[in-house]
């Protein structure tokens, strides 16, 4: 990464009156990333996401987006990065078009190559409800309009707020896509907070779990469940019923189980920890510390 | 101006030519103007034989100045104010922060549309009262004057607005409380009666606030000029109404920037929803 990273950031603290959120956090974005922030309610991925937009001063620590500390750049380092934020109601007499078509008009000063508006509609799979009003829109075609309008202007770095929040599977599948579009074809560097692992693992070369104020684990999904998967759990039916079995070597397990029982073993199952036992693990032993570590 | 400044302006301008359209398609904003003229059109039929007490002046030329600066002051000032605390709480602005220059595009719609729901309420008032109310335009082209006036009026009360919207947070108190204060104030200053029939403390006050120049400037140019007698002073004073509309669009145009550009720093999206949290509790 080193000089090719958009997004630094150094000691990042954080906190409203005497409760604090971030207490030191540490990462860096390079170039192209998809990077999810992952962690429960109210460990601070919105507050962390809303600093480095721009939208919020730290209390403490360095931070740097597109190279600028987003608290004092410019308005053409706005023209450079694009948010989705969480729950937008506004524009509801709006007609579809014409706000996309506006928020493009925006961009045009600072020689951005903004999308075609009707192109990027098509996109995002809205051409049909171009001169639909906004607030007759369902739920997952408003935030598939939220991410039309924080993309209109090709940003280099994008962000998104718990993008998928209400989504049904079938739309969560389709946003899913157009990330993939995007990243593929534009090379954005994307940030997106999740409540959902699934989500995580699908979009994103990697994983920031943040827990207790700091980032608890920084990795690939992968990698990330390698590291806590020392155990695996073992599923069979042996005549008619059926058996489960948590082991750290499943191989010699499983050898063993085939050995001893030639016969009667059928529907074997081995399953090793994903993203979410991994997650769980990760939080779980924070929260262990972070009780016993409180500081005053 | 640079290339970036007029690309903002155009982008301004469309958004409030839009925002004033979709204003005119939306039944509950129409239905608020039609009740309004039809409301205007009956005070008009039955006030059309009053007079003033003591000068037997006809009650609804007097009124007639006063309606157009209340229509100014409610378009210029109270719906501005309404539309930005709204705009607040629902992410409009928020959306604007997220785009470059998006604050100074928002304010030029605001403005824009403003300017034109103005011009529609000028309308209102001005065509029924043509039919109805004798001699409206019998001082011929002075009353063209009032065309400056209202624009000083504008930029006199739209800053005003823009200033109470983001100091209240609260749309729904701005929606009341705002009316009821602009009713008082505009009473107060004497548009509907003369000034003269108040306390002299009340007077005191009225004064010193833009809305009663603003009526006394209107009435300057609409009223016979013998009307001068139902003023305070008995007398016109064009520059001292000019001067004190001045210097509140000086110091709201000075003062407006600087309170939006701190209530725009503060929003961020968890504001936004904490409000919409403690707005749902409150249902």
């Amino acid at each position: 990464m080193g000089h090719d990273a958009v997004i630094e950031v150094d000691g990042l603290a954080m906190s409203y009156g005497s409760k604090t959120v971030l207490r030191g956090v540490d990462f860096r974005v390079g170039r192209g990333e998809v990077v999810a922030l992952l962690g429960p309610n109210g460990a601070g991925k919105s507050t962390t996401i809303e600093i480095l937009e721009g939208f919020r001063a730290p209390s403490g620590g360095r931070v740097r987006v597109l190279g600028e500390d987003p608290l004092r750049a410019e308005e053409d380092w706005r023209s450079r990065i694009g948010v989705v934020l969480q729950s937008w109601r506004d524009h509801g007499r709006w007609r579809v078009r014409e706000l996309l078509d506006l928020f493009a008009r925006f961009y045009l000063p600072y020689g951005r190559r903004t999308f075609d508006v009707d192109e990027l509609l098509e996109m995002v799979g809205l051409t049909a409800q171009a001169g639909a009003r906004i607030r007759t829109l369902s739920g997952g075609q408003r935030r598939r309009l939220d991410v039309a309008i924080g993309i209109v202007g090709r940003p280099e770095m994008l962000f998104l707020d718990e993008p998928t929040a209400g989504f049904d599977p079938v739309v969560r599948r389709e946003f899913h896509e157009l990330v993939h579009k995007l990243t593929d074809l534009e090379g954005t560097t994307v940030l997106l907070t999740t409540h959902d692992l699934s989500e995580a693992e699908r979009l994103a070369d990697r994983v920031l779990i943040l827990d207790g104020g700091v980032i608890a684990a920084d990795d690939s999904p992968d990698e990330l469940a390698r590291r806590v998967a020392r155990t695996s759990e073992v599923r069979w039916l042996q005549d008619g019923v059926r058996h489960v079995h948590a082991t750290e070597d499943a191989t010699a397990f499983v050898r063993d189980l085939l050995v001893t029982h030639t016969d009667g073993i059928a529907e074997l199952e081995v399953t090793r920890a994903d993203l979410e036992d991994t997650y769980l693990a990760m939080v779980h032993a924070s929260g262990a510390t972070r009780e016993g570590g409180e500081p005053r | 101006m640079s290339p970036t400044a007029s690309a903002i302006l155009r982008t301004g301008v469309r958004r409030g030519v839009v925002e004033f359209r979709n204003m005119l398609q939306t039944p509950s904003e129409v239905i608020y103007y039609v009740v309004g003229i039809i409301g205007l059109v009956i005070a008009l039929v039955v006030l059309r034989e009053a007079t003033l007490d003591d000068s037997g002046f006809p009650l609804v030329r007097f009124l007639l100045p006063g309606l157009i600066a209340m229509q100014v002051l409610i378009a210029a000032c109270f719906g501005p104010a309404t539309v930005l605390a709204t705009e607040r709480e629902d992410g409009t602005l928020l959306r604007h922060k997220s785009l470059p220059h998006g604050m100074r595009g928002y304010l030029t719609g605001l403005t824009v549309r403003a300017a034109l729901e103005t011009v529609i309420a000028l309308a209102i008032v001005l065509v029924p009262a043509t039919f109805l109310v004798d001699g409206l335009w019998e001082r011929g082209p002075i009353v063209l004057l009032g065309v400056p006036i209202v624009l000083l009026g504008l930029l006199a009360f739209l800053p005003l607005g823009f200033v109470v919207g983001s100091v209240f947070h609260n749309p729904r108190a701005v929606g009341g409380w705002g009316f009821v204060s602009i009713m008082i104030i505009a009473i107060g200053s004497g548009l509907f009666f003369p000034l003269a029939a108040l306390p002299t403390w009340v007077q005191i006050i009225v004064v010193a606030l833009p809305v009663y120049w603003f009526g006394h400037a209107l009435r300057s140019v609409i009223l016979p000029a013998d009307a001068a007698v139902l003023e305070v002073g008995e007398a016109w004073f064009p520059l001292i109404s000019l001067g004190v509309l001045a210097v509140w669009a000086a110091v709201g145009l000075v003062l407006a920037p600087a309170m939006l550009r701190r209530s725009a720093r503060r929003e961020s999206a968890s504001a936004i929803e904490r409000r919409r949290q403690a707005a749902l509790q409150r249902v």
